[in-house]
């Protein structure tokens, strides 16, 4: 089927491809339907593009794309309306806010989007996470990522040379 | 609107399962204690009104050509996800 939208022009998609979410994305409760474009460049950016409403669109990025971790605890009623039985069902997102200058961009780590990929059924939900901010910026994520990516292979150079030694 | 007239420690009832208590009462805040079902969500109000309002302002993106002018080597970077075994 085709859909018309205001970045992409139109665009061809299936219907298997639907990603349903019922209850719309906070702010905009009355478009429930979307699909998630990747980018042609290997690019972790994605768009989650509506089906109802051709101009409404969002960039997402799944969270490891750019933190070290990021555990989400999905909430019983969450997991019951998603039809979430396993774990590695759920496919989480988190939407990008993009200023004018790009550096200062955001990823909103306290309102996830989580996604079935067996129903596919979506939900944005809220995380009980103290931790989970709803601005949070990615580049610094990034170069702290790579900090602990540091420390992490450092701690295990160490304990190797320990074992040569004995 | 129904507005109820309540001393401390006296209970709500909303429908047949969630209940309000009146913890506290401070200068210009009240303590409110909720039990409610764990199929049922409680959130301060503010923290739907904030993600609402972040969803607006991300919906105003029209283009990813402003990331191209970021660092490449950052970007390339960013793609990868580090793989680890905790939980």
């Amino acid at each position: 089927m085709k859909v018309s939208t205001s970045r992409f022009g139109e665009i061809d998609i299936t219907p298997e491809e639907i990603i349903t979410f019922s209850e719309g994305i906070l702010g905009f409760d009355l478009f429930h339907k979307f699909v998630i474009l990747n980018p042609q460049d290997g690019s972790p950016f994605r768009w989650l593009q509506c089906v109802d409403n051709g101009d409404l669109a969002f960039v997402i990025i799944e969270p490891l794309n750019f933190m070290f971790s990021y555990d989400l605890e999905i909430s019983d009623s969450d997991a019951a309306f998603l039809g979430l039985k396993n774990a590695e069902d759920a496919v989480l997102y988190s939407i990008v806010t993009i200023p004018d200058n790009a550096k200062d961009m955001t990823a909103n780590l306290q309102g996830p989007l989580v996604i079935n990929v067996k129903t596919r059924k979506g939900r944005q939900v809220i995380s009980t996470d103290s931790h989970h901010h709803l601005k949070v910026k990615i580049i610094d994520e990034m170069t702290k990522r790579a900090e602990q990516i540091k420390d992490v292979v450092t701690s295990l150079d160490s304990g190797k040379k320990k074992e040569d030694g004995d | 609107m129904l507005v109820l007239t309540r001393k401390i420690n006296e209970k709500i009832i909303i429908g047949d399962d969630v209940e309000i208590v009146l913890v506290d009462i401070g200068k210009d805040q009240v303590k409110i204690g909720i039990n409610a079902p764990k199929s049922v969500k409680v959130h301060r109000w503010e923290v739907y009104e904030e993600i609402q309002k972040e969803n607006r302002e991300a919906a105003k993106t029209k283009s990813l050509d402003p990331l191209k002018n970021l660092p490449q080597e950052l970007m390339k970077s960013l793609g990868k996800k580090v793989k680890t075994d905790q939980k």
